[in-house]
């Protein structure tokens, strides 16, 4: 089938996906032990407007009616009332919601690109001395665990030399100043973002290579290298033309799947660096008794795993003439 | 005689492992010239592909030269540096696969790839060029040009044969390995592509080593044959010899278990189905176990090589005398 | 092309499952002994289970060693190792070193309930997935793909928001309700490609019952790649454990490593104590790596073996 229909499928697909994950949520919002309605509505605030909102989310209403309510105020951007900011939670997430991105994407996509990369070159070298190093090394980084190496980052390259802020995204004080120019700022965004990348980096880095190294020795098995042998090419282009494009074609699909639990190391990042994404704002949130802002949260980041998702196999299929054509 | 290939008692064995190998090719010895064809056939483990890997260069990391040469215009290609040989490869001998669904790049187009060969081995060649003659190649196959753009996957199985052949061709070598490059096709096709490569052949004064275990695909198209059984030649010597009056009790075994349209309802006879294991029998003939007209010595000495003509031996004294039935 | 070393394998014609599951299992045990990374793995594993039972005798010794409630009357802030306290102190004076061996004992609780519970999900899903297939097998291979899309953690964290601080068991049974779709994806290509075979076949036709067939022909065959996937499951199982603990929405009742790194790091001795800082870190990453190692050895072996071993040969 051609590309269009295919993404036109796999939408549907996530919309239906989504759409159970929404009501699941909404039974374990109103199932879970508890007052459903201290959930959804500040129960510090004034009586009337309590009553407001309540009439304004539906909360009065039976339980059929508040789903459609719900679903309807989801698809409308309205996820309530932050108890915590006082703010509606769609505008905390916009607000953070990019800051997630920049960091997360940056470093999925840079610890592909270089492990597909260093994988290609080490399968090549499999048996040697250098191989058995490199390998080691990278399941050593597949298997740490995320959040006591982004304490031993900040320890060293943050505490103990001091050569990178250990919190936040921003220094106050490069930006309040209003002459402050877009690269200075850029560039102070940048320095505080080298700790937390460094760590998604190191995690992930390790486990595409070893995807990357074991699927190019499944390729070297293949009739078409034997192909590119007797046609008499060199090592290197046999490697990076023939073997290399069909290898990388896995690490692909298991950037997706390990989506989830990419996102995982995602918030434990923002977390302990105080990085000021949406990661750590769901995990504030919990801790803070914050139900709307961590539903809010929840469902914006289940959202984006499923397109993110998409985008991967959309990726796939246009790089795999196979499924293209 | 003009020897372009002159193998000269090729052993080659793999080691399987645990300090034990096993010998696919034992002591063979052929010669091929320019414009001539020569058949190899055998069942699978009889060492016919390894001979055409080891011609090429490509036998994989467990094989072992255990000794012979392999003279390709008077250089042993087997003493040969790496580089040399790669060089060497396609330029002067070329290869034609099985056109398995992978033979080819699956996310190359076919044109690229074709390409690609010829701008490796003749790099003054620009790319404009480079695709003027492989379009060339295509129309001489008779694949329509808006192929080249294609993937393999797009191709049905005769297209893409004839694709890999064009591949072959593309640098003009000088011989040609066809190794089973007509087993995964059907016999309508297959005829075609035998026609094609006769064809070729004749046009171009190519020297083709073809290797198969199709023994009617090798009497269309070769002018030599050699029979193979367990790592050794039982019966080399030009078609019409081995076909019209074969010697060794396999090639007769081969015939007879082979049904053509003149056999007027013979039953076909099937060989006694062994392993081919040529670890196991290390005196007497190698077939003996599963020959016919075994006789008692057979089991006990070697057999040795008996010249019926300049150009037919056989080697197995049980081999009756010229114009006897089997 | 090179010719392959195949050893054929003479199973007797008794009942075939078992005989298979047996010869299969005696083969596999030669050839992981010998296997160099699957051995680091057991030694590593090896090593951490001692601790793990280990981390029952310190409180015998001594109370000031239990690792929750141990308090050394003599110190009461965290302090280098020393000849009292191997690993020092943590913040209030308790023994790190106990503490270090309780969370072993906790990290293979966790794994292993978690991981054998999401194995228990996943093969039954998955057989009958792939076995019931049509209906069933869309309804339960769409509702994988949705758990699987999930990041646990923050699952976890919502769980916690709703129903409050989580108990141990708790967390161990999420986890698992949220692990099962990997397991449930390889388990019914399994089944898939075993549900027409013909001693399957044979079965029916001999009149057995779908769950006959299932549990005594299917299941046997299913279980090593099983098994398999579990080493996988359990490394997650510890670090999504550890990874909870870590934000402090763990069970308070339970020294988890994760937990270690959480005071480690809210009581702000990150930076002064790593004595206290790099124990547990190392631990988990190692367990990790012990079990991946395993898994490894046991994936080169099973998962080949298991593709040529035909049961009705």
């Amino acid at each position: 089938m051609t590309l269009n229909r295919y993404i036109l499928r796999r939408l549907i697909e996530i919309g239906i996906s989504f759409f159970i994950i929404l009501t699941g949520l909404f039974l374990l919002f109103h199932l879970a032990p508890g007052d459903p309605v201290a959930r959804m509505v500040d129960p510090s605030m004034t009586a009337e407007d309590e009553l407001r909102l309540i009439a304004q989310l539906g909360l009065d209403q039976p339980l059929w009616h508040q789903y459609l309510k719900f679903v309807a105020n989801f698809f409308s951007g309205n996820f309530g009332i932050s108890f915590h900011y006082g703010k509606p939670v769609s505008q905390v997430i916009a607000d953070r919601l990019p800051n997630t991105v920049l960091l997360f994407t940056t470093a999925v996509i840079l610890s592909a690109l270089a492990g597909v990369w260093l994988g290609k070159i080490i399968a090549w070298l499999k048996g040697r001395p250098i191989d058995t190093a490199v390998t080691i090394g990278a399941l050593v980084c597949h298997t740490l665990f995320l959040p006591w190496i982004a304490l031993l980052i900040i320890w060293l390259l943050g505490y103990q030399w001091g050569w990178f802020p250990i919190t936040g995204m921003i220094s106050p004080e490069v930006w309040i100043d209003p002459g402050a120019t877009l690269l200075a700022k850029s560039i102070d965004v940048l320095h505080h973002m080298v700790l937390p990348m460094l760590t998604l980096f190191l995690i992930h880095f390790g486990s595409y290579l070893l995807i990357m190294r074991s699927s190019m020795l499944d390729t070297l098995a293949e009739d078409y290298i034997y192909t590119a042998r007797a046609k008499g090419l060199p090592e290197r282009m046999i490697r990076d033309r023939h073997a290399a494009p069909n290898a990388a074609l896995p690490v692909v699909t298991s950037v997706g799947l390990s989506l989830a639990f990419s996102i995982n190391g995602g918030a434990l990042t923002e977390k302990v660096f105080s990085w000021p994404g949406i990661g750590r704002e769901l995990v504030f949130a919990v801790s803070n008794n914050d139900y709307p802002l961590a539903l809010g949260c929840f469902l914006l980041i289940a959202a984006v795993v499923l397109l993110a998702n998409l985008v991967v196999d959309v990726l796939y299929a246009f790089l795999d003439p196979r499924i293209r054509y | 005689m003009d020897c372009l290939l002159e193998i000269k008692n090729l052993t080659i064995a793999y080691r399987t492992g645990g300090g034990h190998s096993t010998t696919a090719v034992d002591g063979v010895s052929l010669n091929l010239s320019k414009g001539e064809s020569l058949g190899l056939v055998g069942e699978s483990g009889s060492g016919k592909s390894t001979i055409g890997a080891a011609v090429m260069g490509l036998l994989p990391r467990n094989a072992e030269i255990v000794s012979g040469e392999i003279l390709f215009n008077g250089e042993d290609l087997l003493r040969t540096d790496a580089e040399t040989l790669r060089q060497l490869r396609w330029k002067q001998l070329s290869m034609i696969f099985q056109a398995a669904m992978n033979a080819l790049n699956p996310i190359q187009r076919v044109g690229d790839q074709i390409v690609e060969a010829i701008r490796v081995h003749e790099p003054e060649t620009g790319p404009t060029q480079a695709l003027g003659r492989v379009e060339t190649l295509f129309h001489q196959m008779g694949i329509p040009l808006e192929r080249l753009r294609h993937f393999p996957h797009q191709y049905s199985g005769g297209m893409r044969q004839r694709a890999i052949i064009a591949m072959a061709l593309a640098c003009n070598p000088q011989l040609i390995i066809a190794d089973e490059p007509t087993t995964a096709l059907d016999v309508i096709v297959q005829d075609q592509i035998l026609k094609t490569i006769l064809a070729l052949q004749k046009e171009l004064s190519l020297a083709i080593l073809f290797i198969s275990h199709d023994i009617a695909v090798i009497a269309d198209v070769c002018h030599h044959v050699g029979v193979m059984y367990a790592g050794q030649i039982v019966e080399i010597g030009s078609s019409e010899e081995v076909f019209a009056t074969p010697g060794h009790p396999y090639t007769r075994a081969l015939l007879g278990a082979h049904i053509t349209l003149s056999d007027d309802g013979k039953a076909p006879r099937a060989i006694m189905d062994n392993s081919n294991d040529t670890e196991e029998v290390d005196i007497g003939c190698r077939f003996a176990p599963r020959c016919l007209s075994v006789k008692a010595e057979c089991h006990k000495t070697a057999p040795q090589w008996l010249k019926r003509s300049e150009t037919h031996w056989i080697r197995c004294p049980m081999a009756p005398a010229k114009n006897s039935e089997a | 092309m090179a010719k392959a070393d195949t050893t054929v394998h003479t199973l007797g014609t008794s009942d075939l499952p078992e005989s298979y599951w047996q010869s299969a299992f005696m083969d596999n045990w030669g050839v992981l002994s010998r296997h160099t990374i699957g051995r680091i793995g057991l030694a590593l594993l090896a090593l951490f289970a001692l601790m793990a039972i280990g981390s029952f005798i310190p409180p015998l010794i001594d109370p000031i060693y239990n690792p929750m409630s141990g308090v050394d009357p003599g110190i009461s802030y965290a302090s280098a190792p020393s000849w009292k306290h191997w690993l020092g102190t943590d913040f209030i004076g308790r023994d790190i070193f106990s503490q270090l061996l309780a969370g072993a004992r906790i990290a293979f609780l966790v794994g292993i309930s978690a991981a054998f519970i999401s194995i228990f999900l996943g093969t039954a899903i998955g057989i009958v997935a792939g076995y019931a297939g049509r209906w069933t097998d869309t309804v339960l291979m769409r509702m994988a793909d949705i758990v699987m899309v999930m990041p646990t953690l923050l699952v976890l964290l919502i769980m916690s928001a709703l129903f409050g601080q989580l108990n141990i068991w708790t967390i161990v049974l999420l986890i698992a309700l949220f692990r099962w779709p990997g397991v449930s994806r390889v388990i019914r290509a399994q089944t898939l490609t075993l549900k027409h075979r013909p001693f399957i076949e044979a079965a029916k036709i001999a009149g057995a019952s779908h769950l006959r067939i299932i549990v005594r022909h299917l299941l046997p065959n299913v279980l090593p790649l099983a098994l398999l996937y579990m080493t996988f499951r359990v490394t997650s199982a510890i670090v999504i454990e550890a990874a909870l603990a870590f934000l402090g929405f763990g069970d308070p009742g339970t020294v988890s490593w994760g937990m270690m790194l959480q005071w480690v790091w809210k009581t702000g001795h990150m930076f002064q104590a790593p004595w206290w800082l790099l124990p547990p870190g190392i631990c988990i990453s190692l367990l990790t790596l012990a079990f991946y190692m395993l898994g490894r050895a046991l994936e080169e072996v099973l998962d080949p073996r298991l593709r040529r071993e035909d049961p009705e040969e």
